[in-house]
């Protein structure tokens, strides 16, 4: 019995110690790392690092004065007074990523928020953010149809239909969240950048294979965009989106926290 | 009733959670005030440390109904650093506990000590240290790990409450001889 008190009281200062080394990894406040209104999927997404333990739990955001509070989007609870977004997005050994999703349901509001800029996020430990906006503007796809998209854990690639002809003058990857692996039109390869202007006329075919990329929450997108002339000689700017599909490494939600936990 | 069948009566406490209106009928702080009661009703060496050891679990668990109910426990445990603190002193208690049981078994039954107790006392302590490491690796393979422990713990309390059988009947056993030879 008396070797056990000793191994007990050891055990006990290894327990205590280690708790207090999972004390000094924790953050006082959630870091917001992504937000997105999507005007084409009428939604609002954000994204945020928080404690594994009693991670921090999203309330609202305000935007010029109205409050956006999430939904659960399942079906099973609609209506419902179940808990909302209590599921991490992704979990690391210190940190959660949470991303709620707050579904739009009026026309009226969506149009309001297209020339947001900033809102506030509202946390229900009390603490509140002021964050610019990603607005995702609705663009028509006039001049391509798409015809073939698939995305995955190796890549997206996605095959349009040139309906209306353009100029296409360069092709860039924004946000540089992805890297272009293959352009293609009518199934040959371009070397890019564009050193001419290359003339698309309709049925002519247009092929784009990417690596995959971060998302930082349930449904980001990468954005390719082919810039060029329209028929009328009119700037113009088609962008080609996809689902990105890689959750964050630990090794970058552990540089993010460094940066910018605990300031 | 005899030491062992007041342990494994504390057992059925501590491991059936029968909800009746949301209250559990069969609240664990009791399964330790019975024990309180078993170690308190024998004159050996470590019965009375056993004692004051059921009783602080039987306070803890007591305590614990009203936490669940404000949540402030998690995955790992309490969330203040305080009560963290205070329930790695429960979780060494549970097992200086646990050990007392053993040794007052074995002083009862007065049999040639089985090596079931070092096991069960050893796992417990590898848990602990578990949970210190264990709370710094990636949740998925801590998740993992923690299934695999709780199937093997599983296996162990089944062993604990066969042990506890068998010395049960051996005590009552020793119990009658003592009464025929006092007749």
């Amino acid at each position: 019995m008396k070797k056990l008190f000793v191994i007990l009281a050891v055990v006990g200062l290894i327990r205590v110690g280690s708790v207090l080394y999972y004390e000094t990894k924790l953050l006082d406040e959630p870091i917001i790392i992504a937000n997105e209104v999507n005007l084409d999927m009428n939604s609002i997404h954000l994204s945020y690092i928080t404690n594994l333990m009693q991670p921090s739990e999203f309330q609202s955001i305000e935007i010029d004065g109205m409050q956006y509070y999430p939904q659960n989007d399942s079906f099973m609870f609609y209506d419902s007074q179940q808990p909302i977004q209590t599921e991490s997005y992704a979990n690391y050994t210190y940190y959660s990523i949470f991303s709620p999703t707050i579904w739009l349901q009026m026309d009226d509001t969506t149009n309001h928020l297209t020339t947001a800029t900033e809102g506030t996020v509202y946390f229900k430990d009390g603490h509140k953010e002021t964050i610019t906006l990603n607005v995702r503007q609705r663009r028509e796809l006039t001049q391509l149809d798409q015809i073939m998209s698939s995305g995955g854990t190796d890549g997206s690639s996605g095959r349009y239909r040139v309906v209306e002809p353009f100029t296409l003058n360069d092709v860039t990857v924004v946000e540089d969240k992805v890297e272009l692996v293959s352009f293609q039109i009518n199934q040959v390869e371009v070397p890019l950048p564009v050193e001419t202007p290359i003339q698309l006329s309709p049925s002519d075919t247009i092929d784009i294979a990417t690596t995959n990329g971060m998302a930082r929450f349930d449904g980001e997108w990468r954005t390719i965009e082919l810039s060029g002339l329209d028929k009328q000689g009119n700037e113009l700017i088609i962008p080609l989106i996809n689902s990105l599909n890689d959750r964050p490494s630990a090794e970058w939600v552990d540089e993010i926290v460094k940066e910018r936990g605990n300031k | 009733m005899n030491f062992h069948m007041l342990v494994l009566i504390s057992l059925l406490f501590q491991f059936l959670d029968i909800n009746i209106g949301g209250i559990d009928i069969m609240p664990d702080f009791v399964g330790f005030i019975i024990v309180a009661y078993a170690f308190s009703k024998i004159k050996v060496r470590y019965a009375a440390l056993g004692m004051y050891c059921s009783v602080i679990l039987s306070i803890s668990s007591f305590v614990e109904i009203f936490q669940e109910k404000t949540h402030t426990t998690s995955f790992y445990g309490a969330v203040d650093l305080w009560l963290q603190i205070l329930f790695i002193v429960i979780g060494l208690v549970d097992i200086l506990h646990l050990a007392c049981i053993f040794y007052v078994s074995n002083k009862i039954v007065k049999i040639e000590s089985s090596v079931f107790p070092t096991l069960f006392i050893s796992a417990q302590i590898l848990v602990q240290l578990f949970t210190s490491f264990g709370m710094h690796l990636p949740f998925d393979v801590l998740e993992g790990l923690t299934i695999s422990m709780l199937i093997l713990f599983f296996f162990f309390y089944m062993y604990f409450i066969v042990f506890l059988w068998k010395r049960k009947n051996i005590e009552k056993k020793m119990y009658e001889e003592m009464q025929a030879e006092s007749h």
